[in-house]
């Protein structure tokens, strides 16, 4: 198994803190191999934020991405450009509040209105990277609840671990109604 | 386990990233504690306090496990103890001191290097360890693995990876891989990024790529900041030092020359350091690195490869800058301690905190998250004002203190670039040097592709500027001079650099602007201005570096902007619309897409005041949308101009307040304001300003020519016309001058003081006309002239009587005023109202009857019946007959109403179409051109302005000509009415502004 996803949109929503999550989830909690890479140089001075992520049950031999399974949209921007990574079958979340008029292709659209969620029911929008992590956790199948939930506490800054854990529950909550959806 | 216990329980203190230590902990500190006892050495590691011989205690740790597994678990527990361990002793100790010692600056620094050090050795000893444990006995190459990160941040570790490219090299490339993902599971997250960007698909690169990628290109100065901040962590001390000498050594500057790599990394960095220097701060949190601190990094990585300093530490770096360049110790030393400030709170934070560099500060309790590092800083609550805040507001100020300091350093590296530029060299050849001299439009090419990515180019656009574009017409004519495919590439090389540095591009098509037409080359600017715009792809991060420079740069973006045609002004709009990425750097976007809007929209009238006010006050290209700044500024221009000793220089000042005023009065009509604010605004600066220049003129005569005579009571200013009804965007100026004295000196000094104010009312676009120069030959009348002339009853006599009835004084007394009044309006125009209006009823009449009607799809808003001209003749009428003493047509028209019932229908319908025609009148002046011809397919966005909404421009062409036939009707009506009225029993007098009994 080999699971690729990309965690992208802008500076300051909180994407690199996810992918570090996910990949603390899967490496540490649920014992597989996992390597996290981000925009960097160049790249990270632009204000666009990029997080790859890569789970496997076997070493993995480069922390590039290819072909993405899973690709996780903030910005327009982002949808925009990295859709043409994503892997045939592949699963395309967005925040549909956002990227109002997401990419066609032959890939699995996933719409969560995840800063609105953040906002409305924490009065946080940046809690919205948290919520992804939940619903990535389920969508993807390789991230365990209780893995998830550990790396978020080891993660996230001190004194928001209630707030965090809250959105992370939201976010396995609406990861679970899509997966029961299918 | 007590011990482990209290470890628990003192970690409780520490940040997030303590749980993962401790879940390692948790699962394999028993087994280890159980080998370490079974093999009796427990007294030979540190366990329970930080270790001062890691290494060994890991060989000793390494000796317990029975398989790779459990040597790779119980160095993972090894690892925690240590980190955890270092972390709260390096915390209580920087504690004690900032508790114990005046100044808290050393306090600081002794944490940083300890805990700095410390950290870099335990991952040092644990990467040597964990790669051998997946190497075994496998093949390998020579090679060293080095950190390249700074060692002040625990919660990754940035490495690099040097091997000799032999065909073991893959074991390796799979040992690293596997020591990556033990580091995510067990110690710091590794980042590979060297390895991402050279070389093949591996985690090592050799030499020889590292030349493949960077003999051609200067590339990522990134990734050569990271390579020149490389320090050995385990493997081949020979291999590094090879490293050193062949690659990174070449970005330190070297006097004996060839420092064509240092030039391009030192363009890298000064391009990097400026950028980050304008970043602005988020409005809803802190930045960590971005705001300050990778600025400060950044200056000392460029001033170290000045100075050929290879040191890494930055810190060591500073000090031994400092020894080097005695004259900037006080500044270095600056340097040192905002860099020590930005450092500890970014590692107290990520001890204490969070591992993010995103700080939000959306609220109190966001604010209040960091207490736990002000309190470890030493800073205590004074007051109301608690610990966090106070050392939040220190922060912000370091981050400021920061961007200070870059603009006293940049001017260091940039004379050390002046005096090394190899590219300034080939690009601007000395006749002598170059017999038959190159091509310099290919020399451009070589030099744009090795300096790929690099943004400081401050030097060579200085050098383009120069000589009234004399270099710029030889890049032009030598780009002319080659085949069409060659120039093509020459094209988009620029391309290509124009997109990387928007900055440079806005200079560069200034300079194309500005002497484009003297080299020959008049399209330039706009051929560039296509490349440019067509390379912009509308991606927010384009937007957020156009809406940076702006921020920065207004006075360079702006005039960019309003030189661009239309269609190249709604490409930028369209690019500039769309996702932002920065919050603070939204408005600055919104405000750059305001200004590009109101450039397409705006008549060549009203750009040439957009272009003239922002050229001589750049800020007020951001206040476009905020004419409340615009007032307040156009007040502080006038209090300046009042107080201003110097007379040229209060000219200067009274002409920019006059010039602010109408942008501003511009800005209002097409933001839909009502058109009679603005009128009666326009009334008022306009006064201000022409009331100022004539005092101006008077010092000017008196402190030049030495000539000064009082005619404060004798000498008066009157505005008629458009400008005295406060119908606002005239462009010419009517004028009365009236002197109430015989003594020919006078009549002498005044028109030499009239003359005078003309010049300077025609050097700000007002058009002075003086009606009375027809029949006096000067500026000035006299009040016998006035009288002789308005006692006749011919035509021309009709016109100065209007003129005068429609008069307003903007110099002279209200003594003065009142002569006029009994002396000649009121005798010659007043008590005879009955011809007058008899006159009015004929000039109507004969109008209609002579005027050649407008061409088809024009009407002349003025001049055509049911216009302007008409319904102010009429209110002239009105004013004879009722006696109103009130320069506004639309303010008579709305007296009228009220004493006199009988036509207030009527009347209203003029008031009506008057405003109407005069906001239209407005509006197409602001958005077509300053003519009263209205071209009725040109009035979409005047349509707009007066709020049609959809197919505006259409229904405003309707509206015009239904308003116009509307207004002859009532025209007719009112005039009809007044001949018939008797005002003694018609009109009941009772309104302040009516003057002595009609006659």
């Amino acid at each position: 198994m080999k699971y690729e996803m990309r965690l992208s949109g802008s500076g300051g929503q909180g994407l690199v803190l996810a992918g570090r999550i996910l990949a603390e989830a899967a490496a540490l909690y649920d014992e597989l191999n996992a390597t996290q890479s981000q925009s960097y140089g160049p790249e990270a001075r632009g204000g666009a934020s990029r997080s790859d992520v890569i789970i496997s049950d076997q070493d993995i031999e480069f922390p590039k991405t290819g072909k993405l399974d899973l690709l996780l949209a903030f910005t327009k921007d982002a949808a925009d450009s990295y859709v043409e990574d994503l892997a045939e079958g592949g699963m395309l979340i967005i925040d549909e509040d956002v990227v109002t008029e997401p990419p066609a292709g032959d890939f699995r659209l996933v719409k969560v209105p995840f800063q609105r969620l953040g906002r409305e029911k924490f009065d946080r929008p940046v809690v919205a990277n948290i919520i992804a992590c939940g619903v990535i956790a389920c969508l993807c199948g390789h991230i365990s609840t209780e893995g998830v939930r550990a790396a978020t506490l080891s993660r996230v800054p001190r004194g928001t671990e209630d707030i965090n854990l809250s959105a992370l529950e939201l976010g396995l909550d609406v990861g679970r109604d899509l997966t029961s959806g299918d | 386990l007590d011990h482990f216990d209290r470890l628990l329980e003192r970690a409780e203190e520490l940040g997030s990233w303590r749980r993962r230590y401790l879940y390692n902990l948790e699962r394999g500190l028993p087994d280890l504690i159980v080998r370490l006892e079974e093999r009796g050495k427990v007294e030979e590691v540190h366990l329970w306090s930080p270790s001062s011989a890691v290494p060994g205690e890991m060989e000793t740790i390494l000796s317990l496990g029975k398989n790779r597994e459990q040597r790779l678990s119980d160095l993972g527990c090894y690892f925690a103890l240590q980190i955890l361990q270092q972390n709260l002793g390096s915390l209580a100790l920087l504690r004690f001191q900032v508790r114990t010692s005046k100044d808290r600056h050393p306090a600081f620094h002794r944490f940083l290097r300890g805990s700095g050090d410390a950290f870099e050795s335990l991952v040092a000893a644990y990467v040597g360890r964990v790669l051998q444990l997946f190497l075994g006995e496998d093949e390998r190459p020579e090679f060293v693995l080095c950190a390249v990160g700074t060692k002040y941040h625990q919660d990754d570790v940035d490495i690099g990876v040097i091997d000799d490219g032999s065909e073991s090299r893959i074991n390796l490339h799979r040992a690293i891989g596997r020591l990556s993902g033990e580091m995510l599971r067990r110690a710091s997250e590794a980042h590979l990024y060297i390895s991402e960007h050279v070389g093949s698909d591996l985690y090592c690169a050799s030499i020889p790529e590292y030349h493949e990628l960077l003999d051609r290109q200067i590339q990522d100065f990134v990734v050569i900041s990271e390579m020149l901040a490389a320090r050995p962590l385990t493997g081949s001390a020979r291999l590094f030092q090879e490293f050193r000498t062949r690659i990174t050594s070449r970005y330190l500057y070297d006097p004996r020359g060839g420092n064509r790599y240092h030039e391009g990394y030192l363009r890298g960095m000064l391009g990097e350091i400026r950028s980050l220097a304008l970043r602005p701060v988020s409005r809803t949190g802190i930045h960590l690195k971005n705001d300050g601190l990778r600025l400060v990094q950044s200056l000392v990585f460029a001033l170290r490869t000045v100075e050929g300093i290879s040191e890494a530490d930055l810190l060591r770096s500073i000090d031994m800058l400092a020894e080097v360049r005695p004259e900037l110790r006080d500044l270095l030393a600056e340097l040192k301690q905002t860099l020590v400030f930005l450092e500890t709170f970014r590692l107290l934070y990520q001890l204490l905190v969070g591992e993010q560099e995103d700080v939000p500060l959306l609220g109190a309790e966001d604010v209040a998250s960091l207490r736990p590092i002000a309190l470890s800083m030493g800073y205590p609550d004074a007051g109301p004002v608690s610990a966090e805040q106070s050392v939040l507001v220190h922060w912000l100020e370091q981050v400021e203190h920061a961007r200070d300091i870059a603009d006293r350093l940049m001017p260091v590296l940039v004379e050390h670039l002046s005096s090394i530029s190899g590219v300034l060299r080939r690009l601007r050849p000395r006749e002598q040097e170059t017999t038959p001299r190159a091509n310099l439009a290919l020399e451009l090419v070589d030099v744009l592709r090795f300096q790929h990515g690099t943004r400081y180019w401050d030097d060579f656009l200085l050098a383009l500027e120069s000589d009234e574009g004399e270099l710029l017409r030889r890049f032009v004519e030598d780009r002319q001079a080659l085949p069409r495919e060659q120039r093509d590439q020459v094209l988009r090389e620029v391309t290509i650099w124009c997109h990387g540095s928007f900055l440079s591009a806005a200079r560069l098509l200034m300079t194309a602007k500005k002497h484009g037409r003297r080299i020959g080359a008049p399209r330039l600017f706009d051929d560039l201005a296509t490349m440019l715009l067509s390379s912009l792809e509308g991606k927010p991060d384009e937007r957020r570096r156009l809406a940076t420079v702006f921020r920065q740069y207004p006075q360079l973006v702006s005039p960019f902007v309003l030189a661009l045609r239309n269609e190249h002004i709604q490409r930028l709009e369209e690019v500039l619309v769309g996702e932002t990425i920065l919050d603070s750097l939204a408005p600055w976007r919104d405000r750059l897409l305001f200004l590009a809007g109101l450039s397409r929209r705006a008549s060549r009238y009203f750009k040439r005041y957009l272009v003239r006010v922002t050229e001589r006050l750049p800020i007020v290209a951001t206040y476009l949308e905020e004419p409340e700044e615009l007032h307040m500024l156009a007040k502080g221009l006038l209090a300046d101009a009042e107080l201003a000793e110097d007379v040229g220089e209060r000219d200067r000042l009274l002409g920019e307040f006059y010039d602010i005023e109408f942008l501003r009065g511009g800005l209002l009509t097409m933001s839909g304001a009502p058109h009679d604010e603005i009128g009666a605004a326009f009334m008022r600066f306009t006064d201000q300003f022409v009331e100022g220049l004539f005092d101006v003129a008077k010092q000017e005569i008196e402190w030049q020519e030495g000539e000064h005579r009082d005619l404060r009571d004798l000498l008066a200013i009157y505005t008629t016309g458009g400008h005295a009804r406060g119908q606002a965007y005239d462009d010419d100026y009517d004028l009365l001058v009236l002197l109430d004295s015989s003594d020919p000196e006078d009549l002498v000094y005044s028109n030499w003081l009239i003359a005078r104010l003309n010049r300077k009312l025609v050097k700000r676009g007002l058009i002075p006309h003086h009606r009375c120069t027809d029949w006096t030959g000067r500026f000035v009348a006299t009040f016998q002239e006035l009288q002789a002339r308005l006692g006749e009853d011919d035509a021309d006599s009709f016109i100065d009587k209007c003129q005068l009835l429609g008069a307003r004084r903007v110099v002279g007394t209200r003594p003065f005023e009142g002569r006029l009044d009994r002396h000649i309006l009121e005798p010659l125009i007043y008590r005879r109202s009955r011809h007058f209006l008899g006159a009015v009823g004929e000039e109507v009449r004969s109008r209609r009857l002579d005027r050649k009607p407008s061409e088809a799809g024009a009407v002349n808003i003025k001049e055509d019946p049911g216009g302007l001209r008409e319904i102010e003749m009429v209110a002239l009428a009105i004013k004879s007959v009722l006696g109103l003493r009130e320069t506004s047509a639309m303010q008579t028209l709305e007296y009228a109403r009220v004493p006199w019932i009988a036509a207030r229908r009527e009347v209203d319908t003029l008031a009506e179409i008057m405003g109407f025609l005069n906001h239209a009148r407005a509006a197409y002046r602001l958005t077509v051109a300053a003519s009263d011809i209205v071209e009725l397919d040109q009035l979409e966005e005047a349509g707009r302005i007066v709020g049609l909404g959809k197919h505006a421009g259409g229904r405003l062409a309707v509206r015009l000509k239904q308003q116009m036939s509307r207004a002859t009707h009532a025209v007719d009506g009112v005039l009809a009415r007044l001949a018939a009225a008797d005002p003694r029993k018609d009109i009941v007098p009772s309104h302040p502004p009516i003057g002595p009994a009609p006659g």
